[in-house]
């Protein structure tokens, strides 16, 4: 993992703290969604001394975090605008530049940890000191270089947008776990400590608004609004649906507009047409739309005992927080990595309709009251049932929705979202839930029972024919990488006893020569594979990320590090494999025994 | 090289740590900054709508050096 050392980075004495840059330059909801991993490491090893180098215009929720350090910010804005117009040269942005990392470099980190996994962190990471570096970084030569599996498989899968079902919040916190145990030992801390919580960051209470302060009898129900001319945003006449139907069914909530400035429009829009309603319940509706800074806004949500939203920063702000987050997804499934996170969340979705107004404001609201009444119904009512009981079955038909739940920890941990409605799996569901086995296999040493949360129920023809075709695929695969590997291995035995690289016998070289066609035709075979079946694309993304990151000079070093790569490929394969053979026989007919006796007729008796 | 570029090579190579001892301090730094710069220009592009395709050729950043190309040729002639 990470640098080539072995170092163990305990001291002895076991007091110094072991100083840890985290490079954060993404946007806030980013920033707050790793400080959940952030927390858990630190409550594990509370020797970590956390610095965060974030942009200066995120950097306002790490500011209020009391076990952070310190919080460092990089002044985009002043580095790249008077270049962009013109008003600088390069030459003296560089030297800005150099100014703002210097003391940065002086003594070199424990840990640096880019969670960023972008173009310019890379640079950054590279060039800070580090014992110990994980994320993105670049060679001597200039090239990215990925450092850790972990990251490997955020390049690979996440950013290539396959679809896996491991959270990011628990993949980061794997990561770093995973390389502290390894270079520092075993944790110190307390295991079993909550990380999400209302008092997560250090806010004045009096921020607060008055209206919530002074009524905390009430339900306050928190409606995050995007601006109009937000990607995806989901339809003001939407938003004001279900309002009115939460302000007439739930006289005990209240509710609160929070949203920047683009969103005034919106909120006034709804609050002038549910002016009559609000006549009984002045109460009704308070906005805080346009009128936030960080502190009000978390405030606010921590006060809230719902939030409903689109996907946005109010989604790890409210899971940090623990309030319950109802989202409404946009029919893609981005939200398997980035939603919320924590027990008892709800998702609703229209699947297959990238365009959220496609999620109608009565199956929202349908899902929020059942949601909402959860401790009434204790799950026994089904949602179907429940829809039906309200007369909104129609309207719920479409949907999917899921319920967030984190597994215990014997079972791997984690958070899972278990659908509340039956749903058919498409190969896409089965799939990510394969390729999140693999990477367990692959980077925590540990794997679930193969397709342990597939129910038969969830099985249809149609997802038996695919996946009788790709369990003869996902067969061809593992042969053809067992074989890559065997390839690579030899190359690796041929070309280790050679005196130098370059000048080599005629003899060597053609066999050298000889195994590397080979690779490289079994690399055609693997991309016709992956063409004719592109559910096994993952193994082509990976195999290209594994290949760009070998660390190796000779090729000696290489072949072994290839053949490493190869073996890791068709181990994953060998589990896609497996979970088509068991998803087959879990779809396979079963005998079932009943107490009635069956008739058998006698020869020649008509059975009718 | 400029005098802070070489001074922060010279720390960075002072540093005692795995970290590479003669890791080539300026042109990391130029990549930083480029992706910085072409991170800004893809947000530009985002938050007004405007497609900027390099099909001319030029860049936002490229056209603000030749730009400062331009100017530094008019002061120097």
């Amino acid at each position: 993992m990470s640098e080539p050392t072995s170092r163990n980075l305990s001291t002895a004495e076991g007091k110094s703290p072991l100083r840890c840059m985290v490079v954060h330059l993404g946007k806030l909801g980013n920033t707050i969604q790793s400080l959940m991993a952030l927390r858990a490491a630190k409550q594990l090893y509370p020797d970590l001394e956390i610095t965060l180098v974030t942009r200066a215009q995120h950097s306002a929720a790490a500011r209020r975090i009391r076990w952070i350090h310190r919080v460092i910010t990089l002044p985009t804005d002043a580095l790249v605008e008077p270049l962009l117009k013109g008003e600088r040269t390069e030459q003296e942005m560089l030297t800005q530049l150099a100014r703002w990392i210097s003391p940065h470099v002086d003594r070199p980190w424990d840990f640096v940890i880019n969670w960023t996994f972008s173009d310019a962190s890379s640079w950054l990471t590279a060039l800070l000191p580090a014992r110990v570096k994980l994320g993105y970084s670049r060679r001597k030569d200039g090239t990215l270089f990925v450092l850790d599996g972990w990251s490997q498989y955020i390049q690979g899968v996440l950013q290539n947008d396959l679809r896996q079902n491991i959270h990011l919040t628990d993949i980061l916190t794997t990561q770093l776990l995973t390389a502290l145990q390894i270079h520092i030992g075993d944790p110190t801390g307390e295991p079993d400590s909550t990380v999400t919580s209302k008092a997560f960051f250090k806010l004045d209470p009096e921020l607060e608004t008055d209206a919530i302060r002074k009524d905390p009898s009430r339900k306050w129900i928190g409606i995050q609004l995007g601006s109009s001319g937000e990607e995806l945003s989901w339809p003001t006449s939407h938003w004001e649906e279900l309002c009115r139907r939460i302000l007439k069914t739930h006289p005990e909530c209240s509710l609160v507009f929070l949203g920047h400035e683009g969103a005034e429009p919106i909120a006034r829009e709804i609050q002038a047409n549910l002016a009559p309603l609000l006549e009984s319940s002045p109460r009704g509706i308070i906005s805080l739309v346009g009128a936030m800074d960080f502190d009000t806004w978390a405030s606010v949500i921590a006060r809230c005992h719902w939030v409903i939203t689109r996907e946005s920063g109010a989604v790890p702000l409210a899971s940090v927080l623990g309030t319950r987050i109802l989202l409404i997804s946009n029919g893609n499934t981005s939200w398997m990595e980035t939603g919320p996170y924590g027990n008892g969340h709800y998702i609703v979705s229209n699947r297959g309709a990238m365009d959220p107004g496609m999620v109608s404001a009565e199956s929202v609201y349908t899902a929020f009251a059942y949601a909402a009444s959860e401790w009434q119904h204790r799950r026994q009512v089904s949602f179907e049932e429940y829809s039906d009981g309200k007369n909104l079955l129609p309207h719920t038909l479409s949907i999917e929705l899921y319920r967030s739940k984190i597994r215990s920890t014997s079972d791997g941990g984690g958070v899972f979202y278990e659908p509340v409605k039956a749903n058919a799996m498409s190969v896409q569901d089965w799939s990510s839930q394969v390729i999140g086995h693999i990477a367990r296999s692959w980077y925590c040493g540990w794997t679930p029972e193969v397709a342990a949360e597939i129910q038969r129920s969830q099985i249809h023809p149609t997802f038996v024919r695919e996946l009788r075709a790709i369990d003869e695929s996902a067969g061809v695969m593992v042969r053809i990488l067992r074989e890559s590997q065997r390839a690579a291995q030899s190359l690796h035995q041929r070309s280790r006893t050679l005196r130098s690289d370059r000048m080599v016998l005629v003899h060597d070289r053609e066999e050298i020569q000889s195994l590397s066609k080979k690779l490289v035709e079994l690399d055609g075979l693997l991309e016709r594979l992956v063409k004719a079946q592109p559910i096994l694309s993952v193994f082509q993304t990976m195999s290209a990320v594994l290949m760009h990151n070998l660390r190796g000079e000779r090729l000696g070093d290489l072949g072994l590090e290839t053949s490493t790569a190869y073996q890791q490929l068709s181990q994953g394969a060998e589990i896609f494999a497996d979970w088509a053979r068991r998803t087959l026989e879990i779809a396979r007919p079963k005998m079932i025994r009943t107490n009635v006796p069956t008739k058998t007729p006698a020869p020649g008796q008509n059975p009718s | 090289m400029a005098a802070d570029t070489q001074q922060l090579q010279g720390e960075v190579n002072d540093s005692p740590s795995d970290h590479a001892a003669s890791i080539p301090v300026e042109m990391m730094l130029k990549g930083f900054l480029a992706a910085l710069v072409e991170e800004e220009r893809r947000e530009v592009i985002k938050r007004q709508g405007i497609l900027m395709t390099p099909v001319a050729g030029v860049t936002t950043l490229q056209a603000a050096q030749n730009r400062a190309d331009s100017e530094s040729l008019e002061a120097s002639s």
